[in-house]
């Protein structure tokens, strides 16, 4: 057998394979690629993109960045303040929106016993978020666009030039300079709030939280509630027709958006209104200012009504949002939050409930005896939950179905506590095995520590 | 010879193919989220408006406002007050809680619009011919020559509903008759909150094709108007009210937005005659 080698088929035969084999590179590039993939994912997404969503939508990040307590002082007492009618966050919010800072941010307090101070000085009104936001969070108070310095805590002085910024959890405070603001009618309304609940602030974990000295008949609310439909859901955050796949698993349904964009419906029939929307992306976990600005974005395209819906906590990768009634968040199915995002690098997830507070009922007299902060402290520290592990406790709303009308519900004030990451009310943790919880807790620390 | 054939075939194909994965590789994905893309239809919105042949006001306030919801307890107010209307002429129907009045010296009033209305004010205000008269303001915005519209004020501002109204009736410069219904105080059932804008409640109404292709908006005011009624109490929520004008037949039409949300409240028109 006569071998002849030809250089024209050699080289056609391996131009064939090249191409062949590039066609095929080609094909997987595209298919794996993210930045591909998310971009056509976002033309279902009401074409709002994030950068939107900060820049157009204003108004709204300020509705869910409105400060949630605030204190002031009656007869020598530090007392936490609420008027319905003259609502002193919002009155806090019109004015901030107008105010400009002068000149840069400069700390002024650094120390504990310094903090404590201003936290007990009669001659400040104090505007709390219930947990750190970033200075970078409102541009006119800050003009470095990604200062991620925190803070939780505005004092409002005596005079409409300056205003102090702290950080519950690094006793830090800072001064800024100020125009625009007038904060006479605030002041004014502090002095005459209708409710004035005397209060000592004491450092737990995360920061400050308010002790109720007194035992305090706190009111019961109730709501007429509604849920928008799934197929709502579906539309908004995967559009009208991109939908690719469904699939059932234990009763939920998954509906897809190519590979990359995901949401999780609960059954129609057990009653629950539990949401998980997730999209894939390898990025890395945005910064704090971003997490908080991102999330805001994420709000707005679950299309959930954003009324009563405030920021309520940011846990490392984690955002959350409740809504406040009458100054008190409420918590769903015992213990869970209105929307959630978390961000990790492949992915964020946004987990929501689609109920609707829709009427309020007018209030008929109903209340619930709130035991002094102190006592249920002290309570929890003999079921074995003591006070060095809590890391925030509050007044919650945790809602109770009325017998009287299906989508009639009742809010009944209750603690709640939040420790080793997880919020749960007093009755819950009551009934919780807590060294399991310190034992894991345990565990991580040594873990951490190898 | 075939083999060869085939091999060249291959080879065009998938060169093809490649210059296709390529050309799609290195062509950026149709980005419709473009982060211009809102900014630029906010500020379009109102040249779409105005190739739509939409006139707007002047001024429109971009600034959000505040508002509660209110209740009002649902009780018989006027049945109980016919008796001291000595003035008047009364009559209550309990099947549409309304009260009828005349009055029984003639009202004459001036030729003078200013003065005339000052002088049905003076009328209304009177206890002796319209119970809780003073409750009651007047909306020019409603009224026509011959109909002197008022409507309910509370402390949180004005309720624009059906069963919270004054109406005086006027023709040949007198007074002929009134009608009147009155919701009660109202009260706060929560805080106070922030609402939309004046000019975000107009674009909503034209995203959700409330606004028709020639028309007119002559005015927007924040207002109260009922939401439903619950426990024996109806709920008012705050609205902005917008005034449409057809341009070709001169008909207005009151339409109210959810002030909280900015959707349309249904079945909520009032055409007002001029």
């Amino acid at each position: 057998m006569k071998f002849k080698f030809k250089f024209g088929e050699f080289f056609l035969g391996l131009a064939t394979l090249i191409v062949i084999v590039l066609s095929i590179v080609l094909w997987i590039f595209i298919m794996t690629s993210d930045q591909r993939f998310s971009n056509i994912g976002q033309q279902n997404q009401n074409n709002v993109t994030k950068e939107q969503s900060r820049n157009h939508s204003s108004k709204s990040l300020y509705d869910l960045y409105i400060p949630t307590t605030s204190y002031g002082f009656a007869n020598g007492n530090l007392c936490q303040l609420y008027d319905s009618k003259n609502n002193l966050t919002l009155e806090f919010t019109k004015e901030i929106k107008k105010t400009k800072a002068t000149n840069k941010i400069k700390k002024i307090v650094n120390t504990r016993a310094k903090y404590e101070e201003y936290l007990n000085n009669p001659n400040y009104v104090q505007l709390v978020y219930p947990d750190e936001i970033t200075f970078s969070l409102f541009n006119q108070l800050n003009n470095a666009a990604n200062d991620n310095r925190e803070f939780n805590r505005f004092f409002i002085s005596q005079s409409n030039h300056w205003i102090y910024l702290g950080n519950d959890q690094t006793n830090e405070i800072y001064q800024v300079k100020i125009t625009g603001a007038n904060f006479d009618k605030l002041r004014k309304y502090a002095r005459n709030a209708r409710s004035k609940y005397p209060v000592r602030l004491v450092r737990l974990k995360e920061g400050y939280s308010p002790f109720y000295t007194k035992a305090m008949n706190a009111r019961v609310y109730s709501y007429l509630t509604n849920h928008q439909s799934y197929s709502y859901f579906v539309s908004r955050l995967l559009g009208t027709s991109g939908v690719t796949s469904k699939t059932n698993k234990n009763g939920q349904t998954v509906y897809s958006l190519n590979y990359y964009t995901r949401l999780r419906v609960p059954d129609s029939n057990s009653g629950k209104h539990n949401y998980l929307y997730t999209h894939y992306e390898k990025h890395k976990i945005p910064n704090a200012t971003n997490r908080l600005l991102d999330s805001v974005y994420y709000v707005h395209q679950l299309g959930l009504t954003e009324q009563d819906l405030r920021f309520f906590d940011a846990d490392g990768a984690n955002v959350s949002y409740l809504n406040y009634i009458e100054g008190i968040p409420v918590f769903l199915n015992k213990q869970d939050l209105q929307v959630k995002t978390t961000f990790s690098t492949d992915s964020i997830n946004v987990a929501f409930n689609s109920v609707n507070f829709q009427i309020p009922i007018p209030f008929d007299g109903q209340t619930k005896q709130l035991r002094p902060t102190q006592d249920v402290v002290d309570d929890l520290a003999n079921h074995g939950l003591k006070q060095e592990n809590i890391q925030r406790i509050i007044v919650g709303f945790t809602e109770e179905k009325d017998s009287s009308h299906h989508s009639l519900i009742n809010l009944i004030p209750t603690y709640y506590i939040k420790a080793y990451d997880e919020w749960k009310s007093l009755g819950e943790w009551e009934k919780q095995d807590v060294s399991t919880y310190r034992e894991v807790a345990q565990l991580t620390v040594n873990e951490g520590g190898r | 010879m075939d083999h060869k054939r085939i091999e060249w075939l291959f080879f065009v194909v998938f060169f093809l193919i490649d210059i296709y994965l390529v050309i799609e590789i290195l062509r950026s994905p149709v980005n419709l989220s473009n982060a211009d893309t809102t900014t630029h239809s906010v500020a379009s919105i109102r040249n779409e408006m105005k190739s739509d042949n939409i006139d707007l006001p002047d001024k429109i306030s971009d600034a959000p406002d505040s508002g509660y919801y209110l209740a009002t307890k649902n009780r018989d107010y006027l049945s109980g007050k016919v008796s001291s209307l000595t003035n008047v002429n009364a009559r209550y129907s309990k099947s549409d809680n309304v009260l009828y009045g005349e009055p029984r010296q003639a009202v004459l009033l001036s030729k003078k619009s200013k003065e005339a209305l000052q002088q049905i004010k003076d009328f209304k205000n009177d206890p002796k011919n319209v119970p809780y008269g003073k409750e009651f303001k007047y909306e020019p915005d409603m009224s026509s020559e011959d109909n002197y519209v008022f409507v309910q004020n509370s402390d949180y501002g004005e309720i624009y509903a059906n069963s919270a109204q004054l109406n005086i009736n006027v023709k040949n410069n007198q007074i002929i008759n009134f009608t009147e219904t009155y919701m009660g105080q109202a009260s706060p059932v929560r805080e106070l909150q922030s609402t939309i804008s004046a000019w975000r409640a107009v674009r909503a109404m034209y995203t959700d094709r409330e606004l028709t292709n020639n028309s007119r908006v002559t005015q927007v005011k924040l207002g109260y108007s009922k939401l439903t009624e619950v426990r024996g109490s109806t709920i008012l929520l705050p609205t902005w009210l917008v005034w449409v004008e057809n341009k070709t037949t001169k008909n207005i039409t009151m339409k109210r937005v959810n002030a909280y949300t900015a959707q349309m409240l249904q079945s909520s028109t009032y055409n007002v005659e001029k």
